[in-house]
């Protein structure tokens, strides 16, 4: 009779301690995030990058910081209003996503697009407020004193060569024709390169804000 | 029955059209980028067929809406697209150039006029054999859909970009392209 009853104690230990286990489980699961799926890791980073601070002037001439990321997804791209292919394009993309997206209020009203001007010296914000609203009302432009500039295009991981001779007022740039993508948190999270195509990049980037919502606590 | 007099239809006219190019260069789908009234460039593309037997050389082009057209070329190289201007352009026998968004264009240097979806830009492409050919493009607005064909791989940029060296004031080498 007492080796039954040291048997059922056993049974009911391993019972009591399968079932703290499973609670311990269950209770740190969510911290354990699940792989993003396959189809997105080309535009995913492999965790989001907070950006240092950062100061910017906008196309109104008011100052463009970090704050100013913060509660929207916003889709970044540099370049300079003298290119005559690469940004055009990759504006008229970002206007696409936009249009594409608009009538998804609770998506649409979050979004905002920043065009960063790696060519300050002719990029005024005058220049870039007469430029901008071609492509779309609401997007942003911005620039800044070289030191800032250089500063932010280096921490997002982007690049750019000015080509100018002396007395060349029509030179050109090469910059990263990449679209970068930051979170509601001022997090560097995804990228798209080229080919830049807008029905794509809708359709990722939906896919990236469901999946990184799923990691929010 | 219907199909064969359709077939034949369709090879006489093929036979015609290509009769009528046999010897030589011609334009199709010419167009300009609409662009914000405050852009000073603007780009220009087009499909430059060659029906003849030898290579042809395109080596400038003028056109009425700036006082400088270059031939350029976007080169994707680590998320990072660069302009390189091109002396000229190879046209290959019996083969086609397509200049398009994302790659070759005519970039019109410091435009002269607003244009506007509708108008028209003239424009003469100059062969390297002293052949001028006229093309009439019309200005469009890109939509988002065109493509930038090139490069590969995303997150390029980010992966080999950080820290990269930036370089201010260096020249690039006009028309060292080609």
């Amino acid at each position: 009779m007492g080796g039954n009853r040291t048997a059922f104690l056993l049974a009911f230990l391993a019972l009591l301690l399968g079932v703290a286990a499973w609670s311990a489980l269950s209770y740190l699961a969510p911290a354990v995030k699940a792989p993003p799926p396959v189809e997105l890791t080309p535009n995913l980073l492999p965790a989001p990058k907070p950006l240092a601070p950062f100061v910017l002037t906008d196309h109104k001439g008011a100052p463009f910081t970090n704050e100013r990321l913060q509660g929207r997804w916003t889709f970044l791209f540099f370049g300079y209003t003298y290119c005559p292919d690469v940004c055009p394009l990759g504006l008229s993309v970002l206007s696409e996503v936009f249009a594409t997206l608009a009538p998804q209020k609770d998506v649409s009203k979050q979004l905002q697009t920043l065009f960063v001007s790696v060519d300050p010296e002719r990029d005024t914000p005058e220049l870039l407020r007469g430029y901008l609203p071609y492509f779309n009302p609401d997007f942003i432009g911005a620039s800044g004193r070289r030191d800032a500039l250089d500063a932010f295009v280096r921490q997002v991981g982007a690049m750019y060569v000015i080509h100018k001779e002396a007395g060349d007022d029509n030179y050109l740039v090469s910059h990263t024709s990449t679209i970068f993508l930051i979170d509601p948190q001022g997090r560097l999270v995804g990228s798209f390169s080229s080919p830049l195509q807008g029905d794509h990049i809708s359709a990722t980037f939906l896919k990236i804000r469901t999946y990184l919502k799923g990691e929010e606590p | 029955m219907k199909k064969a007099i359709g077939w034949a239809i369709a090879l006489t006219l093929t036979t015609l059209g290509q009769a009528a190019l046999a010897e030589g260069l011609s334009v199709r789908d010419p167009w300009v980028r609409e662009a914000p009234p405050v852009a000073k460039m603007l780009a220009a593309f087009m499909e430059i067929d060659n029906a003849g037997l030898g290579e042809r050389i395109l080596t400038g082009a003028s056109c009425d809406a700036s006082a400088k057209v270059e031939i350029h070329d976007v080169v994707q190289e680590n998320g990072m697209a660069r302009m390189v201007p091109q002396a000229s352009l190879s046209i290959p026998a019996q083969g086609t150039r397509t200049l398009a968004p994302g790659g070759l264009h005519l970039m019109l240097v410091d435009k002269s006029k607003t244009l506007v979806a509708g108008d028209m830009v003239h424009c003469t492409l100059t062969f390297q054999d002293g052949e001028e050919v006229p093309v009439m493009a019309p200005v469009k607005k890109a939509t988002g859909s065109a493509m930038m064909d090139m490069g590969h791989g995303d997150m390029k940029g980010m992966e080999k970009g950080d820290g990269k060296a930036m370089e201010h004031g260096k020249g690039m080498e006009h028309g060292k392209g080609m």
